[in-house]
């Protein structure tokens, strides 16, 4: 027992006392200045909603609940992404979202496509919105705005061209701070023989940040998914044991205050070969750099620092040619290698890389002895 | 006693119906939405004060809960509410986190209506103040404490519940409670002394 629970017994009359005011309501006649007044007061004080707005919400999560089950996933992101304020748009994690696309859509007002002779009218404004000159017109008339996203930010630099330096080097005093995983060697054992339950592929997993982690469904022939390490909060809820230890470390001045949330999927095979997806949820106005580094078979991470060149967070590679390909429609990017725990580049082709963006978080998917084909597989199978 | 014990159970036994029957019917999740709408508006609003960011986050926190529904698991009586405040507990955690609030006064017009009761008669604008100092008062606390208070009398939980959503023992959450209550108490006192009873406009 703590000093944070020792409970005297007039402490334990007074939640007594205050679990009995909450059952009445704060109708309880008690003296107006004492503790129990005060109690009451509080009962009393409670902010209560626009009826309009709790009205209108929940109608929206009926329909959105409705379009979910209807496999209407159009409509379903339409009611996900309209507040019914205008800044709640906002808390979407959308960084970047829309930037793979080439056109960002947005709904000015109310108005909805009706389903009677819907083909005829779609197929005629796709035509329509497909050619630049009656584009604009016909989206103003819709009710809609088109804006050209232009510049695609990067989400790979390569370290040869971005003003850098290694913090691990100890050539600087730059702040950094190091996210590492470190895994049993005998996971396999562990999986094959204690039983151990596994992320099911195909299926989003709710995180206790009340965020969702997706597990793709593709993996290469031998490989299974083993393992989903959180940032935060209670593993417990996932459904199955983590078998990592975390380990925070850093250096240097202290960074700027960011909120990140960083999870990591475990996957590989009987010859524990690695395949490691690490989900990334990041400020969009502010830059980070991440660097993957692997130690060994069993021990990876991330080296964190701020980024003064750009906004957003970005993956820093050694000397490597970046190539640029595609996962279904979305801009990815591939690279072979990894960093290791001094902080050295290894240019090993036995690594291979994809980084793309998914639902507005970022991902970096890094398979050992995977083609680039192969990682694409199994980015393209996110749920 | 028993008849409250008795209506309890069947309070209980009627959410773990809603809750399996909201994983493929809309209108049962609708049901669950309307039961605890109230108290997590109230929870959100006192933690973050102005009522544009209190309906955000609250479509917010409905938002997560019906993608999550459907995986969500019974355990016991106190594992919904558990689980809908722990969603609006690390929901309102990340927007301090990603927004770095700076404490500047609020404006009266800012702040969410405040229920008519017995005890607050006064007009909107009065019980908006009331609002605001008590709000002030709170967040004065120590943040374990503020929690409490807010999961307690805003959010309605159980001691249990609390437990769940801060990760403590229901011993600590009863501690903090005490000790919260008896703190916010005197400065209360303080504060209504000092101001011979009036409210301080924001």
């Amino acid at each position: 027992m703590n000093e944070n629970n020792q409970l005297s017994d007039l402490d334990r009359e007074l939640i007594e006392k205050v679990e009995e005011i909450l059952e009445d309501g704060g109708n309880r006649k008690v003296e107006a200045q004492s503790i129990l007044g005060f109690c009451s007061h509080l009962v009393e004080t409670v902010p209560q909603a626009r009826p309009e707005f709790q009205q209108e919400l929940g109608d929206r999560l009926v329909k959105s609940m409705q379009a979910s089950f209807a496999g209407d996933l159009e409509a379903e992101k339409a009611i996900k992404v309209t507040s019914t304020s205008q800044k709640g748009v906002r808390l979407r994690r959308n960084i970047l979202s829309g930037l793979r696309l080439k056109w960002e859509f947005r709904s000015s007002s109310g108005w909805r496509l009706g389903v009677v002779g819907a083909f005829a009218l779609i197929f005629t404004l796709t035509i329509l919105l497909a050619i630049p000159q009656t584009r604009s017109v016909l989206a103003s008339w819709l009710g809609f705005s088109f804006s050209r996203q232009d510049k695609l930010q990067p989400l790979v630099v390569n370290a040869l061209h971005h003003d850098w330096q290694s913090p691990l080097l100890g050539t600087s005093n730059i702040g950094y701070e190091i996210y590492a995983i470190e895994y049993p060697a005998e996971r396999w054992k562990l999986i094959g023989e204690a039983g151990f339950n596994v992320p099911a592929p195909g299926r989003r997993i709710i995180l206790p940040d009340g965020n969702s982690f997706p597990v793709p469904k593709d993996l290469p022939e031998n490989f299974v998914w083993q393992d989903l390490t959180v940032m935060e909060g209670d593993v417990r809820q996932l459904g199955f044991p983590s078998m990592a230890s975390k380990n925070w470390a850093g250096g240097g001045p202290s960074l700027p205050p960011y909120q990140l949330s960083i999870n990591f999927l475990v996957g590989g095979d009987p010859a524990d070969h690695l395949l490691v997806l690490t989900q990334i949820q990041a400020p969009v106005d502010q830059g980070l750099i991440f660097q993957v580094f692997h130690a060994g078979e069993t021990k990876f991470g991330l080296v964190i620092q701020s980024d003064k060149e750009q906004a957003g967070p970005v993956f820093l590679v050694g000397p490597v040619e970046l190539s640029e390909t595609t996962i279904g429609d979305i801009s990815a990017w591939w690279y072979p290698g990894t960093w290791n725990a001094s902080g050295e580049w290894s240019s090993n082709p036995e690594w291979g890389n994809l980084v793309w963006e998914h639902d507005g978080d970022v991902f970096h998917l890094a398979g050992q002895m995977l083609t680039k084909e192969q990682l694409i597989t199994i980015a393209q199978s996110l749920p | 006693m028993e008849k409250g014990y008795q209506e309890q159970l069947i309070i209980v036994s009627c959410e773990r119906e809603w809750v399996e029957k909201a994983q493929n019917d809309p209108l049962a999740f609708r049901h669950l939405y309307d039961s605890y709408f109230s108290r997590v508006y109230a929870y959100v609003s006192y933690r973050v004060g102005r009522i544009q960011d209190a309906e955000d986050m609250t479509s917010e926190i409905f938002l997560k809960a019906m993608e999550g529904i459907t995986r969500f698991e019974w355990q016991h009586e106190n594992s919904f509410a558990g689980w809908i405040f722990r969603i609006a507990h690390n929901t309102v955690n990340d927007y301090y986190r990603k927004n770095n609030p700076v404490d500047e006064p609020l404006s009266l017009e800012e702040l969410p209506e405040l229920r008519a009761s017995v005890l607050l008669p006064e007009d909107a604008l009065l019980r908006k103040e009331k609002f605001a100092q008590l709000r002030r008062l709170i967040f004065e606390l120590p943040s374990r404490r503020q929690e409490v208070i807010l999961l307690k009398f805003f959010g309605g939980l159980r001691n249990k519940e609390i437990a769940t959503v801060l990760g403590l023992d229901e011993r600590t959450v009863a501690s903090h409670l005490s000790r919260a209550l008896v703190s916010l108490h005197r400065k209360y006192i303080y504060h209504l002394n000092r101001t011979g009873g009036k409210e301080e406009t924001s």
